[in-house]
């Protein structure tokens, strides 16, 4: 562009500041454009006008209408480095389409720009459009714009700013991408849930029913069974054995002396359990010593008679037996059915809802039903490792709770006090007590072995997603470090409180947590009203 | 009764006994074809719906399906009681159904789509858990236990 040329296009420039600054008629004087109404001081207000025009980090731009082309007749600097130019003068006089991206974009912002001016809703501002750089590359700017007319009417052109906004719509972009993906794993999720949801439900309804039919055909004696760990192979063994014997005793193959060895044999595996009206092995062994004595083996003799009902009331004692370890593992599948249940919601609440509070239904309940309904199915699993689960305090606690959640929750922490437990004869044991006040109701689980460092609980370590304590792992303890993230949430959800303390069982010995085992307490309180809690629903 | 759950033949059929044994009179339709049919023919006081279910063999509701709709279930409701937001047409008279009448017993919690349905008029959402075989029977009663009261 020649000299002659850029000094004409900065005339134009400055006459339509001016003219924006309502200064007319202005006149060159000496190279500079001067009111003439003004005197120096005008020209040096003008030029620091000018300068600030030129230093604003706004785009400036005009764009005047000749003969059907759009041109640009003035910009500032940084209107020219947005697009991507070192100055104004390589953008002025460039034809305004050439910086569009797409043509048609160009088409419906005059058109919108039109619209606005003809309906008087004042000049546009904020309109986003993907624009070029000098490089080619795309970008999005955000459009304010003036029309521009003349006296008669005419459109002249038009002026305003440009405000690079790139970052902004990317950023839009991506949430949203994040947002349609989180709602897709959403419902990914959900057809897991729905899949995985129904053969859980079945697994536990077909144990459910199991329980109930064998607690209606078979009750049980009052006295526990001295039952091996090992009682489903042991009870499969037993009763092939059994079976066996029985049936060489009808087939008549089994004489006396054989009946009463494999009986003898029968007898050291099978515990010393006497069940109402039932003989023990003993009686069954000394009847068959009696006809032994009385001779009578080849006769169907009253004794010989009686000696074939006492195997069968033997069998119905050994499927006493068996039965209960049948119901003793399906306890236990039940209670494993239940707790990866809840490792499956608490991974899902935290994931897709852990700030959806909308999801919690407060009703009032018992909160002693849902804990000892828990403890039930837990009681097993905590047997097996020779702990007893020791309830005390208030039966009932009502409050108003969100069920489900509050019975992951006992599930949750339940199941921790039994994983972290050290495995003990018959002497360990988890304690948990309840108590309440006008307000509140609280619960207390404690449990005996593995420590929790100090660091740990302070920092608030143990409560974050995924984090397993660092003396958690030996014995190979396996976990998923999303139960107490989840307890958490549903206590703070409730708007209760949680503690943790776990200082060493052995009075006196220092807090080393390698030396002793821990004295874990969790400590819990929940507001019986809802409304007294922190969040609403 | 109506249940509308893929499952309740098969995964669920042990929750379906206690209501049996309580003398209620159960319909199951496992697919979302058959649902249709069976509302478009019965009055029922009490119509449980999982939102998980399959087409079923009409086209209309297989093209949903094949389409986008991923829960079949919501689009029964929709096209119960928001007719004009649905693709599908179902010739149901305007009180043949009350929403009252409605409960939803779903793995899905998603708030926004327990919003939807509450928009529809249906208040009683019933998420899937480990329950007692009751579960179903107990959604029943207190659906008619509302009726009544």
């Amino acid at each position: 562009m020649s000299f002659e040329k850029l000094r004409r296009n900065l005339e134009q420039c400055f006459r339509n500041l001016l003219r924006v600054l309502g200064i007319r008629k202005p006149v060159i004087a000496d190279g500079n454009i001067v009111p003439r109404t003004h005197s120096f001081e005008g020209i040096s207000q003008l030029k620091r006008y000018l300068q600030a025009l030129d230093e604003l980090p706004t785009g400036y731009y005009a764009v005047e209408c000749r003969g059907g082309r759009e041109v640009i007749t003035s910009c500032n600097r940084s209107f020219a480095n947005i697009f991507g130019y070192h100055s104004p003068s390589e953008v002025v006089g460039r034809e305004v389409g050439t910086l569009y991206s797409n043509p048609g974009d160009r088409n419906s912002f005059r058109t919108f720009l039109a619209k606005m001016d003809q309906e008087g809703k004042g000049p546009l501002t904020g309109y986003n459009i993907q624009m070029k750089r000098k490089d080619g590359s795309t970008f999005w700017v955000a459009i304010d714009a003036k029309v521009l007319r003349d006296t008669t009417g005419q459109v002249l052109g038009r002026e305003g700013t440009v405000r690079d906004i790139t970052r902004e719509v990317l950023l839009q972009q991506q949430v949203e991408h994040l947002r349609d993906d989180l709602e897709k794993t959403t419902q990914d999720m959900d057809q897991f849930m729905h899949r995985y949801i129904s053969p859980m439900m079945r697994l536990d309804a077909a144990l459910l029913v199991q329980e109930k039919m064998l607690y209606a055909l078979k009750p049980f004696p009052s006295e526990k069974a001295e039952v091996t760990t090992s009682g489903e192979s042991w009870a499969s063994r037993l009763e092939s054995a059994l079976k066996a014997t029985l049936d060489e005793a009808e087939s008549g193959n089994l004489g006396l002396n054989s009946l009463r060895t494999n009986l003898k044999s029968l007898y050291k595996r099978l515990p010393c359990r006497r069940s109402s009206g039932l003989p023990t092995v003993d009686e069954v062994i000394a009847r068959g010593v009696a006809l032994e004595t009385l001779s009578l083996l080849n006769s169907m003799s009253p004794e010989e008679k009686d000696a074939s009902a006492s195997l069968r009331q033997l069998e119905q004692t050994t499927r006493q037996i068996l039965e209960e370890a049948i119901w003793r593992s399906t306890k236990r599948l039940r209670a494993e059915t239940k707790a990866l249940n809840a490792v499956i919601e608490s991974l899902r609440q935290y994931l897709f809802y852990h700030r959806a509070v909308s999801e919690y239904e407060f009703r009032e309940c018992d909160l002693g039903r849902v804990l000892a309904s828990n403890i039930e199915v837990y009681t097993p699993m905590a047997e097996e490792k020779g702990l007893t689960i020791q309830l005390s305090g208030d039966k009932h606690l009502r409050a108003e709770i969100a069920e489900p959640h509050i019975d992951r929750m006992i599930s949750n922490l339940l199941l921790n006090a039994i994983k972290y437990s050290y495995r003990r004869a018959g002497t360990g044991f988890i304690s948990v007590k309840t108590s309440q006040d006008k307000l509140y109701a609280k619960l207390e689980i404690t449990n005996y072995g593995v420590p929790i460092a100090r660091d740990e609980l302070e920092t608030g370590r143990v409560f974050e997603y995924g984090y397993r304590g660092r003396f958690s792992r030996d014995y190979n303890r396996t976990g998923s470090g999303v139960g107490l993230a989840d307890v958490k949430q549903t206590v703070e959800v409730h708007g209760g409180t949680i503690e943790i303390e776990s200082r060493p069982a052995a009075h006196g010995h220092k807090e080393d947590p390698s030396d002793v085992p821990f004295l874990t307490t969790v400590s819990i309180k929940l507001p019986k009203h809802h409304s007294q809690g922190g969040n609403s629903h | 009764m109506l249940w509308i759950e893929d499952e309740a033949d098969t995964s669920l059929q042990d929750y379906v006994e206690p209501v049996f044994a309580a003398g209620y009179l159960l319909d199951i339709a496992v697919n979302a074809t058959d649902a249709a049919r069976l509302l478009q023919e019965n009055r029922y006081d009490v119509v449980i719906v999982d939102l998980f279910i399959h087409a079923g063999t009409d086209k209309a509701w297989q093209n949903l399906e094949r389409d986008y709709a991923k829960y079949l279930g919501l689009e029964l409701l929709r096209a119960i009681f928001a007719p004009g937001t649905s693709t599908i047409s179902l010739e149901i008279p305007k009180n043949w159904l009350p929403t009252r009448n409605v409960a939803v017993y779903t793995v899905v919690a998603a708030p926004k789509v327990h919003a939807e349905i509450r928009s529809l008029g249906i208040t009683d959402i019933y998420v899937k858990r480990l329950s007692d075989l009751t579960v179903l029977k107990d959604i029943i009663d207190a659906k008619l236990a509302q009726q009544s009261g």
